[in-house]
């Protein structure tokens, strides 16, 4: 089993807020994708990708905060995606250099108010 | 993107998570996380210390320039000058270089002159004499004073020169005329100025120079005077031609003229009074004087006159003795320094009145009046020697009139008094308030009353059993006569003189008018009567039974009974109770 330095957890049905500060660096103006796969190396199309949005501060209520990103998974889309265990990474993309982060856990699990 | 780039993410749940993503630049290896200290990695180090500081850049290393780039450029050949010209770096060889500089001669010192053989030099030829010059004009500059010049190119009419220095010159300036020049001392420039006498001039000037060829004040002023042998005392004066010693006159000379036309002398004295008429037109200040030496006397009597103690008082000697004075609150004293009233007057001499008030010839105001504050009359005295008090106005029909509003008349325990004697304090000798006293002892009276009512109680309101209409008590010793006293009455009543009187009582009481029976009643001992009683005689008991006899008997009333007790001491009731 592969061990991953974190992990995250949500329900399906339930909006999936993740957040890619960028701790050192300087990263403006590059792109940044984040998208979930049943496990690493999968050949199978990424199973759902996150909407991410550049901010000056991660934390938008702290104006100390270092920039980022912010990744979003609708509730409407994780509605759409089973339970299980899954993992997700980013890719950070400027001026041609990519950087690909390590690959988070990410628990998907069965909800049981509004289950269709 | 050369920099290291860390993502931390931050997922929920979890505070911040941090799975790191770092990247270097593309294809190369990733810098892992140092540890320790540099001095540790020492190829690092070492790396580091063959590099220069970037501090150092455009310090002690020239940063790059491209001015500096063009002048590498530029590849000169041998002898070759850099040279700026027209805005950019070019190489010059040392001919167009020179030809850049457009030296002139000027531009040659003397120095890089070679002058050696200037006597060869074909222009030499145009000395006449080779050092004598017998023509030309000098241009050049001045010549200094080490060349017999003075290095001055130019004046002012009556500029001086003087030596400035070891080698140099200087112009003195003219001044204003009237002054001379004066040495600055040696080694310093002159000046011009004026002649101190105390300072620039040594020597006497003697009188034939018009000096006096002396040196002090008194020699000077002798050596100018007439000799001064033999003219003590004597004053300076001319004899028409020269000064001479005269001998000054005793008093005033002679005054022509009048005393008007000398105007100062006239105002003079017409500013002093005239010693006799003279009439003051302001105020005369004098000295204070004293008792002894008043400020104002009389002539040939300067113990006796007017002279002020203190401020705001005067007061008058006579003899040398105070007379009288009179204070700052109008109080005056007559013979009196301490004055406690409006008026004192102390008499001088054991036999002399001190005060005499007397009238005129028919004097018939009052002689004297005591009056209050608005004028009302308090008492007086007329000039018939009538007095009247409290408000009263004498009488020629009364020699003492005592008089006065009702309310006037009651004292604060409600007892009225038209004339109250009475003593005080009276701790030895008899006491007696008032004493009538007959001039002889026994043929004449002390008192005598006259009128239908010797002595009568006037009190208009109800009768009062405590009001007394007279009261006698016997005090031994009645008089103070020092005569022996024989007998002492409290009253003696007797009818005496009766002969050719019809009737004759000696103790009467009641009146046809009387209408009380208390008034027209003889009460002993007693202080009612009886109802209806009227005219009758009433007895009260005896305070104390007798004890003793006397030579008659006593009538008493013991416990209502009248008892006579008899000389022998037998006690017989007259009447029973």
């Amino acid at each position: 089993m592969t061990a991953f330095a974190a992990a995250a957890r949500f329900s399906r049905g339930e909006t999936f807020t993740v957040a890619l500060r960028i701790a050192a660096g300087d990263l403006a103006g590059a792109i940044c994708r984040m998208a979930l796969k049943r496990a690493p190396g999968d050949s199978n199309p990424e199973l759902a990708v996150l909407e991410t949005t550049y901010l000056d501060h991660v934390d938008t209520g702290d104006l100390t905060s270092p920039p980022g990103w912010s990744g979003t998974l609708a509730a409407e889309v994780s509605e759409t995606l089973p339970a299980g265990h899954f993992v997700m990474d980013a890719r950070v993309e400027k001026l041609g250099v990519v950087i690909q982060t390590d690959p988070v856990a990410v628990e998907i699990t069965e909800r049981v108010t509004g289950g269709a | 993107m050369a920099e290291a780039i860390v993502l931390e993410w931050v997922l929920p749940g979890a505070t911040t998570a941090v799975v790191t993503a770092v990247a270097g630049p593309p294809g190369q290896a990733v810098w892992g996380t140092f540890t320790g200290v540099l001095a540790d990695q020492a190829d690092l180090q070492a790396a580091l210390d063959g590099r220069l500081a970037v501090s150092a850049v455009g310090v002690t290393v020239q940063g790059y320039s491209a001015e500096l780039a063009t002048v590498a450029g530029l590849a000169p050949s041998n002898d070759d000058i850099i040279q700026r010209k027209a805005g950019a770096w070019t190489r010059r060889t040392p001919v167009q270089f020179k030809t850049d500089l457009a030296l002139v001669k000027g531009d040659v010192g003397l120095g890089n002159v070679e002058n050696t053989a200037l006597s060869a030099w074909g222009g030499s030829a145009n000395l006449a004499t080779v050092g004598t010059v017998t023509a030309g004009t000098w241009t050049a500059g001045a010549i200094a004073p080490a060349y017999g010049g003075t290095g001055l190119t130019s004046y002012a009419v009556g500029d001086l020169i003087y030596a400035s220095g070891a080698a140099t010159l200087a112009r003195l300036a003219d001044v204003a005329t009237g002054n001379v020049l004066v040495s600055g001392g040696i080694g310093a420039a002159p000046a011009w100025g004026k002649v101190g006498l105390a300072s620039h001039v040594s020597g006497t000037l003697p009188v034939a120079n018009g000096g006096t060829g002396q040196t002090t004040a008194g020699a000077a002023l002798n050596a100018l005077l007439p000799a001064q042998a033999g003219a003590g005392g004597k004053f300076l004066t001319s004899d028409g031609t020269n000064p001479a010693w005269g001998t000054p006159v005793t008093g005033w000379g002679t005054i022509t003229g009048t005393l008007s036309a000398q105007a100062d002398l006239q105002t003079a004295l017409d500013a002093k009074l005239a010693v006799a008429g003279g009439l003051m037109t302001g105020a005369l200040g004098v000295v204070a004087g004293a008792v002894g030496t008043p400020g104002i006397y009389a002539s040939g009597d300067p113990n006796t006159g007017l002279w002020f103690p203190a401020a705001d008082t005067m007061a008058a000697s006579a003899g040398g003795q105070e007379a009288w004075r009179i204070d700052s609150l109008a109080r005056v004293g007559v013979n009196m320094t301490t004055l406690a009233a409006q008026f004192s007057v102390q008499s001088n001499g054991a036999a002399r009145v001190a005060s005499i008030i007397k009238g005129a010839g028919s004097q018939s105001a009052n002689m004297t009046e005591w009056q209050a504050s608005n004028g009302t009359l308090l008492a007086a005295i007329d000039a018939g020697g009538h007095m009247s008090i409290n408000k009263a106005v004498p009488s020629s029909s009364v020699i003492l009139n005592i008089a006065g509003a009702s309310n006037e008349r009651v004292d604060t325990t409600g007892n009225a008094y038209g004339i109250q004697v009475g003593l005080t304090n009276q701790l030895s000798g008899n006491l007696i308030a008032m004493q009538f006293q007959a001039e002889s002892r026994y043929s004449g009276a002390g008192v005598t009353l006259v009128g239908v009512q010797g002595i009568c109680s006037v009190n208009s309101g109800a009768a009062s059993t405590a009001n007394l209409m007279i009261g006698f008590q016997a005090q031994s010793p009645i008089l103070n006569s020092g005569a022996t006293v024989t007998a002492a009455y409290g009253v003696r009543i007797d009818a005496q003189n009766t002969t050719g009187v019809g009737s004759a009582w000696a103790l009467y009481a009641g009146g046809a008018n009387d209408n009380s029976y208390l008034a027209h009643s003889l009460l002993i001992g007693q202080t009612s009567v009886p109802a209806s009683l009227k005219g009758g005689l009433v007895l009260g008991n005896a305070a104390a039974i007798p004890t003793g006899n006397v030579a008659g008997g006593t009538v008493y009333v013991e416990a209502g009974a009248l008892k006579y007790r008899g000389s022998s001491g037998t006690v017989t009731v007259l009447a029973v109770a």
